[in-house]
C-alpha cells in the first residue's frame, strides 16, 4: 500500500516542480529582475555560429570579447558550414577553444515534415554536447540553427544540472522587429541585446540597447 | 583620365536580376559619365552570363573567399541588400548603393537599408530606378561611418556576469 502510494506521489512531485521552475524561469526571464552573477571563475562560453552574415557579426563580438573571461570557448556550428568552420578557424586567436559540428535542423529545400525529425535529431546530437561542457554562457546571434541548442541549454537549467545563461543578441539588420528567432527566444533567452533604439522602444524592458544601463 | 572602377556583389545569395540591371547600357552609360571606367561583378549562384561591353570594362566571377581586397580597391560599391555586404562596404568607407531584392519573402532587408539611407550613410534602389539613382546621387554626399557595436555588446555580457 505504501510503495503504492510512493508510486504515485513521487512522479506527481517531481512534474509538479518542474513545471512550476519552467513557469518561474520563464517569468523570470519576462519580467526581467533576474538578478546579476557573480562568476568565480571565467565563464564556459558555448558560441553557435550560424551562417553568412551572422558568423561575421559573432566573430567580430568574440575579436572584441576579453578571452580570459569567457574561456573555454566552445563553437557550435552545422556540419555542412565549411566557410564558417575556416573563418572560425582564422579569427580566433585565443588559446583553449574547439569546434563541434552538429547535423543541420534544416537543409535548404528540404520539406517541412523531414525536417521535424532532423530538427529531434539535432537536438539529440546537441544534448551530449550540452551536458559534457556545462557551459555558463551560451551566446548566440540567429539564426534559426540556435534555437535547438538554446532549448537544450534551458533544459539543462530546469534539471539544475548547470545554472547556464542564455544571451542572444539580435543581428544589426533587425531594426524594427526581433526576428523569429529573437520572438522565440524572448522567452528563453536571459539576456537580448539589440543594436537599434527602435527595438528597445518596441520591446522595453525585455532588451537591452547596446550599453545601455551601464555607468561608464 | 581617371580609372574609377565599380564592384558589384549579391553576396552568397542568387539575385540575376540586381546582375541584369547593372549590366544594360543605361546604368552603364550613367557610370561612364561619372567617371568609371571598369566594374567587376560577384555573381554568386546565378546562372548569368555577361556579355561584354564597350562602354565600360566588365569582368566577373562567381565566389572569392575574401572579397574585401575587391571592395577596398573599388571606388563605389553596389550591394544586394545583406547586412554582411553593407557593414564591410561601410567599414572600408566605400560609398555605397544597395539595391534591394523585392522578390525575397517578407523581406526584412529594408529596413536596415531604409534606416541607414535615413542617416546619409548610403543610397538604396530597387532593380527598376538602379538607372535613375545613379544619375541623380551624389555619393559624395554620404557621410562615412564604421558601425561596430561590439565593444559596448561585450560591456553589456561582462555587466551581466559581473566579471
Amino acid at each position: 500500500m505504501l510503495f503504492f502510494i510512493l508510486w504515485l506521489l513521487i512522479p506527481t512531485i517531481f512534474s509538479a516542480y518542474f513545471s512550476a521552475r519552467l513557469i518561474y524561469l520563464i517569468m523570470q526571464c519576462l519580467i526581467g529582475n533576474r538578478s546579476l552573477k557573480t562568476l568565480r571563475h571565467p565563464a564556459r562560453t558555448l558560441i553557435v555560429i550560424g551562417s553568412g552574415g551572422h558568423t561575421a557579426e559573432m566573430l567580430r563580438l568574440m575579436n572584441k570579447m576579453n578571452k580570459k573571461k569567457f574561456t573555454p570557448r566552445l563553437y557550435l556550428l552545422a556540419n555542412t558550414d565549411t566557410t564558417s568552420q575556416i573563418r572560425v578557424e582564422n579569427e580566433e586567436c585565443g588559446i583553449d577553444w574547439s569546434i563541434v559540428k552538429i547535423p543541420r535542423s534544416r537543409y535548404v529545400n528540404q520539406s517541412y515534415l523531414t525536417s521535424i525529425f532532423s530538427t529531434i535529431y539535432s537536438i539529440f546530437m546537441t544534448v551530449p554536447v550540452v551536458i559534457s561542457f556545462k557551459p555558463d554562457l551560451v551566446l548566440c546571434n540567429g539564426p534559426g540553427t540556435c534555437v535547438p541548442v538554446c532549448f537544450v541549454a534551458f533544459l539543462v537549467k530546469l534539471f539544475h544540472y548547470v545554472d547556464t545563461s542564455i544571451i542572444f543578441v539580435e543581428s544589426i539588420c533587425r531594426v524594427n522587429t526581433l526576428s523569429l528567432t529573437g520572438k522565440i527566444m524572448y522567452f528563453f533567452a536571459d539576456l537580448i541585446i539589440v543594436q537599434w533604439y527602435e527595438l528597445k522602444q518596441k520591446y522595453g524592458m525585455r532588451v537591452k540597447y547596446l550599453d545601455e544601463g551601464l555607468s561608464s | 583620365m581617371s580609372t574609377k572602377s565599380v564592384f558589384v556583389t549579391v553576396g552568397t545569395t542568387k539575385f540575376d536580376e540586381l546582375i541584369t540591371s547593372v549590366t544594360e547600357d543605361c546604368v552603364l552609360e550613367a557610370l561612364k559619365r561619372k567617371g568609371y571606367t571598369s566594374m567587376t561583378i560577384q555573381i554568386g549562384n546565378g546562372t548569368f552570363i555577361i556579355k561584354p561591353s564597350n562602354i565600360v570594362k566588365i569582368s566577373s566571377y562567381k565566389f572569392k573567399s575574401d572579397i574585401g581586397l575587391d571592395m577596398r580597391n573599388s571606388d563605389l560599391v553596389i550591394s544586394h541588400g545583406g547586412a554582411g555586404s553593407i557593414m564591410q562596404a561601410l567599414d572600408y568607407g566605400k560609398p555605397l548603393l544597395v539595391v534591394v531584392n523585392e522578390k525575397l519573402m517578407n523581406n526584412h532587408q529594408y529596413e536596415l537599408a531604409e534606416k541607414l539611407y535615413k542617416e546619409k550613410y548610403l543610397y538604396y534602389t530597387t532593380c527598376k530606378n538602379l538607372c535613375n539613382i545613379l544619375e541623380n546621387s551624389d555619393f559624395s554626399l554620404l557621410n562615412s561611418i564604421k558601425i561596430d557595436n561590439s565593444h559596448k555588446i561585450c560591456k553589456q555580457i561582462e555587466y551581466f556576469f559581473n566579471v
